[in-house]
């Protein structure tokens, strides 16, 4: 609560063009979806899933005055939760690694139960890795699978967050999700 | 691989994607060649795609469980005949936010109770309990009769649960998915949720999610559930803080709205402590959606809730629910400021303020408008019909005093199925307040008259062959209606079905017809009344000293009649007269805006958007005494004048209370296949295409005060922009043809003069033309030096002019006859000008050259509005009077220009409207191959129609 104005008058220099406000507001909300990323990683039953959009709208509510800023600001401010919540996301997953304290980590559905193959459930950490490989063939591709996996975002959000048509997005979407399952399976 | 080698694996990729599987060997052997490796690559990413089901899709999970398990409805944890303690469970009730609900018999006290079992995790701190269970006992010391009592907590097995009082009823949610409450129940309603709140207030305890699923109507009135338990919930839930048990969207899943989140204060949202004002917001949002049966803040997603509950208001109440109180409308209000000092004191204070009211009726009498009714009566004729919000609506509120024995009952007649009202004109009772009519579209988009007979259950019904129905009007024996069809006035007789077809109407203003079977009526907007008997022959003109006169509408004698004029250039001069069959001598008896109806001992008009009634002397003819409001938001067809209601002489009142509809722009196809929806939701009236369609410029009323401005939408990014801020109204744009300009309608300097401004960037309008006229641009020459623009005349109607926008720029007419020209747009050579006509009685559409040579073509067939060129100049497109965008094919020769007959594309659903609305309700792409149309929203074509039975009784002392 009390970075409260701190963020709304981050986003807005940021909506004014001062580029340096976005390092200090990533810092900013960074701190804030990782205390409540790691409450709810702590409370939750471990067959529940964790759904970024959840946090990073909580976030936004707890961290921005919605009556001061503008459309485009919200949008600047979920692409970089969505950033964020995969370095949350992962680096959660690596203390799992690390601690090796036996329990489950983190996973991503591979295929849904009607899918063709078999369904399995792909490593977190595999999946970033994967990801990392993807961004390095075509950056826009990666961002848009943050954008989308770890931010919730719409197709239509992202094309707007991205500067893209929905086709577009759509298309890179259908690229992205090929390569990516293809690098995974 | 090189970025432009995965370029193009991926272009392959997605083109193979494009096809069917079957062709897809072909075309990658076609496109890959001997390139083996890409091909390669290209497949397996194919494989990948159909095997990759729902990747990414859903959210990163925990491992150890799958996901079905976590799907489908969770089975109740306790059946029949289980025991809890001394509680035996009899059935499952349902489940909550906080657990499973069961009905049950205590033994003890042989009495029914509901047993709420708190999930497992909700309790299974110990520190969280004992708090759980010191605030679970305070609230069961509430003991209120508004209030679900608690009676105890339980614990047995590991299974925490709350014992409360069983009741029996539904909840208000489950009420008003049926809609809207009648006033009276929704005001008793609301003074018990009130005396619940104050007496829980008073003992210190806030509710915290009050909504209307935690309201439980009850045969004994309203009764408050689950009070204080948010909090419990909050204190138990493992630490969250209170404003995070209403996004429990872990497991309601991303973008669904978390059910008490319209409810919730501003200072809730923000996750500051809350106290006993959050749940007056509440109140108030909970009363809002009783009276007008939507919620009073609603959004697609949890961010626009949320935006609007921080930051917008409601629409009025009065706009929804034309009979409530104004007071009530201020209770509403002051629940939901949203800084919580600016909100009633308690809710002791909202208790009293609902009391006085449902004591005291409200009185309301509108006094007449000045400079600012001028204005509107100026624009009344320039805007489009914009029509009709929902409401229902059951006790008029109107009552200027409490009359117990005299009561004025009212409720509302919803269409049938697949019907949609036709809210631009006036819903028509029968003088025996037996039967009622409306226009109406099938599902074929057909404009036919209804029935609906209010003395017989039943649904309305269509009257046969009555297309193209407009302006009904009964004869008094009720037996008999006259109508508008095809460029005709007919007759129907309601019994045999017989049509009768009397004499040519193009463009009709209203008729009426006395017990001598005469028939009084308005052919065009500037003829003049005719007369001609029921039974048929000639029409013969009945002067009258007034301008065009409109709505002729008998008084009993049968000779003398009222009308309305609408005096466009002298608005000043409008009004209703009296006038009678055998003197042309025309007298003013009010000042409005609207047509007026005679009904025993009253005129009623409109004005200011309310119902009025005043006193009227039938032999003196004189009016007397204040207007009086009857109903306190009514629609207006700001086009025709009439006034969207109807009286019968049996005292049997009938209205729309819309006046603005929503409209939403969408992109459909030559098929009519919606292929997009670019804009947001909005009373949207007329709207251009940028060049390249790659924006749209249109002018929108700001919803609460009904300005018009311009706003303009760039497709790629999503987001309107507002061009225009003026207070006066701004209306009618048209794009340049280099993208760089927007010709403009504003109504800053009366009448609406012409205007331009920078299409890229606000506040640069300057004015291009004044005149003592009337004018609204309609189209650029493709080189931007003339602009064509309609301007209406007293004498010769409406004409088309163009001004030079270099040189002399002295403006010239080019099309100008005693009939009504409009729509003039240039062919993008520049040879042919395109436009509207009513010379033969119905507007249809010409082609002819320009500048003039002799050379002009009739283009559409059966009438036809708004014509636009396809940017290559082949085809033109335009509107039918069905609402069915047309087609034409065109050939331009040296000195003549061919045309094909007119080829129907599709029906469309746009706000209909006159033609002295100059609206521009779709634009084509430069291609023709898709169109962006203003298309009515299925809001605003559901508008039910409310009927008032002994409505005088109101104005009875």
């Amino acid at each position: 609560m009390s970075h409260n104005n701190d963020v709304t008058a981050l986003l807005v220099a940021w909506g004014q063009g001062d580029r340096a406000a976005d390092s200090r507001l990533m810092a900013v909300v960074y701190e804030d979806l990782r205390r409540v990323a790691r409450r709810r990683l702590r409370a939750e039953r471990p067959d529940h899933s964790l759904a970024p959009t959840a946090l990073v709208h909580e976030a936004y509510l707890r961290l921005v005055d919605l009556r001061r800023v503008r459309w485009q600001n919200r949008a600047q401010f979920f692409a970089i939760a969505a950033r964020l919540m995969r370095q949350i996301l992962v680096d959660h997953a690596r203390a799992h690694v690390a601690a090796k304290r036996g329990g489950p980590g983190w996973k991503v559905p591979l295929a849904d139960d009607l899918g063709a193959t078999v369904p399995r459930d792909v490593d977190l950490l595999d999946l970033d890795a994967a990801l990392g490989k993807l961004t390095t063939i075509d950056a826009r591709l990666g961002e848009l699978v943050v954008l989308r996996f770890f931010g919730g975002m719409t197709v239509e959000e992202a094309a707007e967050s991205l500067g893209l048509s929905p086709a577009t997005v759509k298309r890179d979407w259908s690229r992205a999700r090929a390569w990516l399952f293809r690098e995974l399976r | 691989m090189t970025s432009d080698r995965w370029e193009h694996v991926f272009t392959l990729f997605d083109a193979a994607l494009a096809r069917p599987e079957a062709e897809r060997a072909a075309f990658l052997s076609d496109q890959c060649g001997e390139d083996g490796p890409l091909r390669e690559e290209v497949e397996s990413l194919l494989a990948a795609h159909g095997d990759a089901g729902g990747f990414l899709s859903g959210h990163p999970t925990r491992a150890g469980q799958s996901k079905a398990d976590q799907s489908g409805p969770i089975p109740p944890s306790l059946t029949r005949g289980m025991r809890l303690g001394v509680f035996d469970i009899e059935s499952f009730v349902g489940a909550g936010g906080m657990g499973e609900v069961y009905k049950a018999r205590d033994t003890r006290l042989d009495r029914h109770v509901a047993i709420k079992v708190i999930s497992p995790d909700a309790a299974n701190d110990p520190r969280g309990r004992a708090r759980f269970a010191h605030e679970a006992r305070a609230i069961a010391r509430l003991s209120h009769p508004r209030i679900c009592s608690l009676h105890e907590m339980g614990h047995q097995d590991g299974v925490d649960f709350l014992v409360m009082e069983y009741l029996e009823g539904e909840t208000l949610a489950a009420r008003l998915r049926k809609g809207p409450m009648p006033l009276t129940q929704a005001l008793r309603t609301a003074i018990e949720i009130a005396e619940a709140l104050a007496a829980a207030h008073a003992q210190g305890i806030v509710h915290r999610d009050l909504k209307p699923s935690n309201v439980m109507l009850t045969a004994g009135g309203a009764k408050l559930l689950d009070f204080g338990l948010a909090r419990l919930r909050a204190k138990a839930g493992s630490g969250l803080s209170p404003a995070s048990h209403a996004f429990p969207s872990s497991e309601t899943g991303p973008g669904l709205i978390a059910g008490t989140l319209p409810y919730m204060a501003p200072e809730q949202l923000e996750g500051n402590e809350v106290d006993a004002r959050a749940d007056l917001f509440a109140f108030g949002a909970v009363l809002y959606e009783m009276i007008t049966g939507r919620k009073a803040f609603e959004g697609t997603s949890q961010a626009s809730v949320i935006s609007a509950i921080l930051s917008s208001q409601p629409q009025e109440v009065a706009v929804l629910q034309p009979l409530a109180p104004p007071a009530l409308d201020q209770v509403i209000h002051n629940c939901l400021a949203k800084d919580r000092n600016h909100r009633w004191a308690s809710a002791h204070d909202v208790l009293l303020q609902l009391e006085w009211i449902a004591g005291h009726p409200s009185a309301a009498t509108v006094a007449a408008g000045g400079d600012q009714n001028r204005r509107r009566e100026l624009l009344a004729w320039t805007i489009a019909a914009l029509a009709g919000l929902a409401l229902v609506v059951l006790w008029a509120w109107s009552l200027r005093r409490p009359t117990p024995d005299v009561r004025t009952h009212a409720s509302s007649a919803l269409p049938p199925p697949g019907v949609s009202l036709e809210t631009d004109e006036a819903p028509a009772i029968s003088p025996d307040g037996s039967r009622l009519l409306f226009v109406g579209h099938d599902a074929t988009g057909k404009q036919l008259l209804y029935m609906l007979a209010l003395d017989v259950a039943g649904p309305a019904q269509p009257l046969a062959d009555t297309d193209g129905a407009s302006l009904p009007f009964w004869s008094p024996d009720s037996r008999s209606v006259g109508f508008f069809g095809q460029g005709k006035l007919k007759t129907v007789d309601i019994e045999t079905g017989q049509i009768r077809t009397l004499a040519d109407a193009g463009g009709a203003r209203g008729g009426t017809w006395n017990r001598d079977d005469v028939i009084v009526f308005a052919p065009r907007p500037n003829t003049g009344l005719y007369r001609i008997s029921a039974a048929g022959g000639q029409p013969a003109p009945v002067k009258v000293d007034a301008g065009a006169a409109w709505f002729p509408s008998f008084l009993p004698d049968g000779r003398r009649f009222v009308f309305f004029t609408a005096a466009p250039t002298q608005p000043e001069n409008a009004g209703v007269f009296v006038a009678s069959l055998d003197s042309s001598t025309a007298r003013r008896l009010v000042t409005t805006r609207s047509h007026a109806v005679h009904a025993p001992g009253h005129l009623l008009f409109w004005r200011e958007g309310a119902l009025l009634a005043q006193a009227f002397d039938e032999t003196t003819l004189e009016v007397r005494g204040n207007p009086v409001a009857v109903a306190n938001t009514v629609g207006l067809n700001p086009v025709t004048n009439q006034g969207l209601f109807s009286v019968s002489d049996s005292g049997t009142l009938v209205f729309f209370a819309g006046a603005v509809g929503e409209s939403e722009l969408v992109w459909v196809d030559r098929a009519g296949r919606r292929i997009g929806n670019p804009g947001p939701k909005g009373v949207v009236n007329s709207l251009s295409l940028s060049p390249e369609a790659t924006s749209v410029v249109y002018d929108q009323a700001e919803p609460r005060n009904r300005t018009f401005d311009l706003w303009r939408l760039d497709f790629a990014r999503g987001i309107p922009s507002r061009l225009t801020f003026h207070p006066s109204q701004d209306i009618f744009p048209i794009w340049s043809p280099d993208g760089t300009r927007i010709a403009f309608s504003s109504l800053r300097e009366p009448p609406p003069q012409l205007y331009e401004l920078n299409a890229n960037s606000a506040g640069t309008e300057k004015l291009l033309l004044k005149t003592n006229l009337p004018k609204t641009p309609s189209g650029w020459s493709s080189d931007g030096r003339l602009l064509f623009y309609d301007s209406i005349n007293p004498q010769t109607g409406g004409d088309i002019w163009v001004l030079p926008l270099v040189g002399t720029r002295e403006p010239y007419p080019v099309v100008r006859t005693t009939a009504d020209e409009h729509y003039g747009t240039l062919s993008p050579d520049g040879r042919w000008l395109a436009y509207i006509s009513n010379e033969t009685g119905a507007y249809e559409v010409y082609v002819e050259s320009f500048p003039a040579t002799g050379f002009k073509r009739q283009v559409s067939a059966q009438g036809g509005f708004e014509p636009h060129w396809r940017r290559d100049g082949k085809e033109l497109f335009y509107m039918a009077p069905n609402q069915t965008l047309m087609a034409v094919g065109v050939k331009s020769n040296p000195t003549t220009l061919e045309v094909s007959p007119p080829e129907a594309l599709f029906a469309t659903r746009i706000k209909w409207m006159e033609i002295q609305a100059v609206a521009h309700h779709y634009a084509p792409a430069p291609n023709g191959q898709r169109f962006l149309v203003s298309s009515a929203t299925d809001e605003a074509r559901s508008v039910p129609v409310t009927i008032v039975l002994n409505w005088s009784a109101a104005l009875k002392k």
